[in-house]
């Protein structure tokens, strides 16, 4: 129940007192005005991450066991370039309908709205050009690949062991 | 009492051929259990297959937790049989006709506990079980579409698509009767088989994968270029297909045709084609339905369910079915529907039958050489998938 | 069973006479979708909003149905014009919550629909209420920007029950995420 309460309400943790909302007075919907729901306004980066990833990775970044973690853990994948590559090509990013441009903008604000804490100091946006060039490079195994990054985080020491970014791969059997 | 009397009446039919005989071992039995003379229960099998049997999977909406496989006589237009099955659940059938498989899950308790997901294999005759098959990685729960399980073309495995949320394909070897591994198929969809260790799948950005495992379903994935477009006109999960030759058809949202050809390592495109003329676009035809679309192998007709209405309708129950040779991409016949169907499909003989899943619901069969019907069978609540022998 | 087809006999009817559309046991016919899939954004402030129907598909399925907003139960609420299944509203729930005994999922896929009163679109997460069978009341169907499932993202046939306590559908929630 709370988090169904939290998932109508998406106001992004870090930007509270910035996110525009609408108030429920001006929304014309019985349910709205009944509940008093304040609604977000919901800008176009905002907007893409809602339709292409929100639904499984969570209006907040942390959804299910068997969905990957954005909330405090996709930066650390920022600090080394088979990383910051990864985040790309992983299917669904790699796959998405969006452009190039809107990708990479996408991509600049899940990461400072998710784990700005995580990302690499110094942290350079991606480009447009950047996620173009890496979208080019499909990834054939995603399960042996992300082992490898993550195994490659570990040795930079930028996470202390794998365990850090574990995510169940099994299929929730409840 | 019932019950009793059928076991002693099956052991008495087991005993002799004369239907009102006694045997030494039922004068134990207390009167009441003594079979009264007259007919002994027989168990009836099904016939060898032919064309124009089919196999009609309903998922039961109001009682989604419970499917049921329709076995259906076209030719009498009479129920054969009826199997149980479980949540979602899917089906193929061996192409030796040897078995059929059912793809099922449960859980523990019913509707909570353990879930266990399996692949059961049915004697296609006398519809006993012979094993089941755990699935361990589960398997993807949806509205049946029958290219979320299939059978390679040799018979030897069962691939079985799966999204958790990775997108893989569970195989199982049939003649092991065992579950072997799993091939992934990152943002890939359907399986799509073309030889006895490879199949096709349909990707999110329009692109189509091709997957060539080894015995230890270890994988290579290529891939084609994009051959459709997933934001303006992507291409819907029902297709013509022709699993001997490799070829597959797909129908679009806006009515194109994609000819893919599977049958090598590399796929090969053909150019689309459209299914309609400016008048009909005038007239805002559409393809719509659930399994929409079927290819008669030996003449290459495609048959596609169509209904007038705007884009973005593309599950709505078709009015009329049109008829088009796939080799001049010319429609030869439009017949009109007694009842709107969401599925189709058409027997592979010489003078095939066309059924019709309609929303009444009933299956409305109609003979292809005239556009005649040649009946209408009621039975079930949301059946949704036709198979037939020679699929 | 024989109930729950005279029921479902009867509700059918009641649609197609208001509708004139249509209307299969498991889906109703609502017409039209949104095609802004992420390619395109939705114009702010449409100059005609007769304009803006004739090629925004979530306006044209609003107009074809008679969208509104006051009543949930039925399947040309406004938000509906992507659900697809049984509506919450009808057992107990309503868009935004789940019937008493069954399970919000955390997962759901996201569409968007054209709120006929204020001419706004509103994304919304079609959400299953899960961990029971279905509650057979109120079929309802909508393709509105709806995609296949090889792009799980924007398909509703999915039983969207990740993360509940069990995989069983029970009903079909809708539930507003924000304005666009």
């Amino acid at each position: 129940m709370a988090s169904f309460a939290l998932a109508i309400a998406f106001v992004p943790t870090s930007a509270l007192a910035q996110t525009p909302t609408v108030s429920p007075e001006s929304v014309p919907d019985v349910l709205v005005r009944e509940r008093g729901t304040w609604l977000p306004k919901v800008a176009p980066v905002e907007e893409d991450y809602s339709r292409n990833c929100q639904g499984c990775h969570g209006h907040e970044g942390h959804s299910v066991q068997e969905v990957p973690r954005l909330q405090g853990r996709a930066g650390w994948f920022t600090h080394t370039s088979a990383g910051r590559a990864y985040l790309v090509q992983v299917p669904n990013v790699l796959q998405s309908s969006l452009p190039d441009e809107r990708l990479a903008a996408m991509l600049n604000w899940l990461l400072t709205q998710f784990s700005g804490e995580q990302l690499k100091p110094g942290f350079e946006p991606y480009t447009a050009a950047e996620v173009h060039a890496l979208r080019a490079q499909r990834i054939e195994s995603v399960i042996a690949r992300r082992r490898e990054v993550v195994d490659g985080l570990v040795r930079a020491g930028v996470i202390p062991d794998a365990a850090a970014l574990a995510f169940s791969l099994e299929p929730g059997r409840y | 009492m019932k019950r009793t009397l059928t076991s002693v009446a099956f052991a008495a039919a087991c005993l002799a051929a004369a239907p009102v005989v006694l045997a030494d071992e039922l004068k134990d039995l207390p009167a009441s259990a003594k079979p009264l003379g007259g007919e002994q229960h027989n168990l009836a099998t099904l016939s060898k297959p032919y064309p124009k049997r089919v196999y009609v999977l309903e998922p039961i909406f109001p009682v989604f937790v419970a499917g049921k496989i329709w076995v259906i006589n076209g030719e009498k237009q009479d129920i054969e049989a009826v199997m149980s099955a479980g949540y979602a659940p899917n089906f193929a059938i061996a192409p030796d006709h040897s078995q059929l498989y059912v793809f099922d899950t449960y859980w523990s308790k019913g509707f909570r506990g353990t879930r266990s997901d399996m692949a059961t294999f049915y004697d296609p005759l006398n519809l006993t079980i012979g094993a089941d098959v755990d699935l361990p990685k589960g398997r993807f729960l949806v509205v049946p579409k029958k290219q979320n399980a299939e059978v390679t073309p040799d018979g030897r495995y069962l691939l079985s698509y799966n999204l958790a949320p990775a997108t893989t394909v569970s195989v199982v070897d049939t003649k092991e009767r065992k579950y072997k591994g799993d091939v992934e198929i990152p943002g890939c969809g359907l399986i799509f088989p073309s030889a006895g260790n490879r199949f096709s799948s349909v990707c999110s950005d329009g692109t189509l994968a091709t997957a060539t495992f080894d015995a230890n379903i270890k994988a290579t994935i290529t891939r084609s270029s994009k051959f459709f477009d997933p934001d303006g006109d992507p291409v819907l999960e029902h297709v013509g297909i022709d699993k001997k030759k490799g070829m597959v058809y797909f129908v679009s949202y806006e009515g194109n045709i994609f000819p893919v050809d599977i049958s090598k390592e590399k796929p090969a495109f053909q150019p689309k084609w459209s299914l309609l003329t400016d008048e009909d676009k005038a007239e805002s035809w559409y393809p719509g339905g659930w399994q929409l679309i079927a290819l008669h192998r030996a003449t290459q007709k495609l048959y596609v369910l169509m209904h007038k209405g705007p884009k973005w309708t593309h599950k709505q129950a078709g009015e009329e079915v049109w008829v088009f040779d796939a080799k001049t991409k010319k429609r030869i016949d439009r017949i009109k529907l007694k009842e709107h169907a969401i599925s189709i499909t058409v027997s592979q003989d010489a003078e095939p039958y066309l059924f019709t899943q309609t929303e009444k619901p009933s299956l409305i069969t109609y003979n292809l050489k005239d556009g005649s019907e040649v009946g209408e069978v009621e039975f079930g609540i949301s059946p949704y998938l036709l198979y037939v022998d020679g699929d | 069973m024989a109930k729950g087809l005279q029921f479902m006999d009867r509700f059918f009817e009641r649609m197609s006479r208001r509708t004139a559309q249509q209307v299969s046991r498991r889906h109703f016919v609502s017409g039209l979708g949104a095609a802004m899939v992420g390619a395109t954004f939705l114009p702010v402030l449409p100059v005609s909003r007769k304009a803006q129907a004739a090629e925004d598909p979530a306006a044209a399925w609003a107009k074809q149905v008679e969208a509104q907003t006051k009543d949930p139960r039925a399947c040309n609420y406004w938000r509906y014009c992507s659900s697809d299944g049984y509506l919450c509203s009808c057992c107990g729930g309503g868009p935004a919550t789940c019937p008493p005994g069954s399970v919000p999922s955390p997962t759901s896929w996201v569409g968007s629909c054209l709120n006929p009163d204020d001419g706004k679109t509103y994304l919304i997460a079609y959400r299953d209420c899960c961990g029971k069978d279905s509650c057979p009341k109120c079929a309802c169907l909508g393709s509105a920007g709806e995609k296949p499932a090889y792009i799980p993202q924007l398909n509703n046939d999915i039983i969207w029950c990740f993360g509940a306590s069990s995989m069983i559908y029970h009903c079909s929630s809708a539930a507003i995420v924000g304005q666009i």
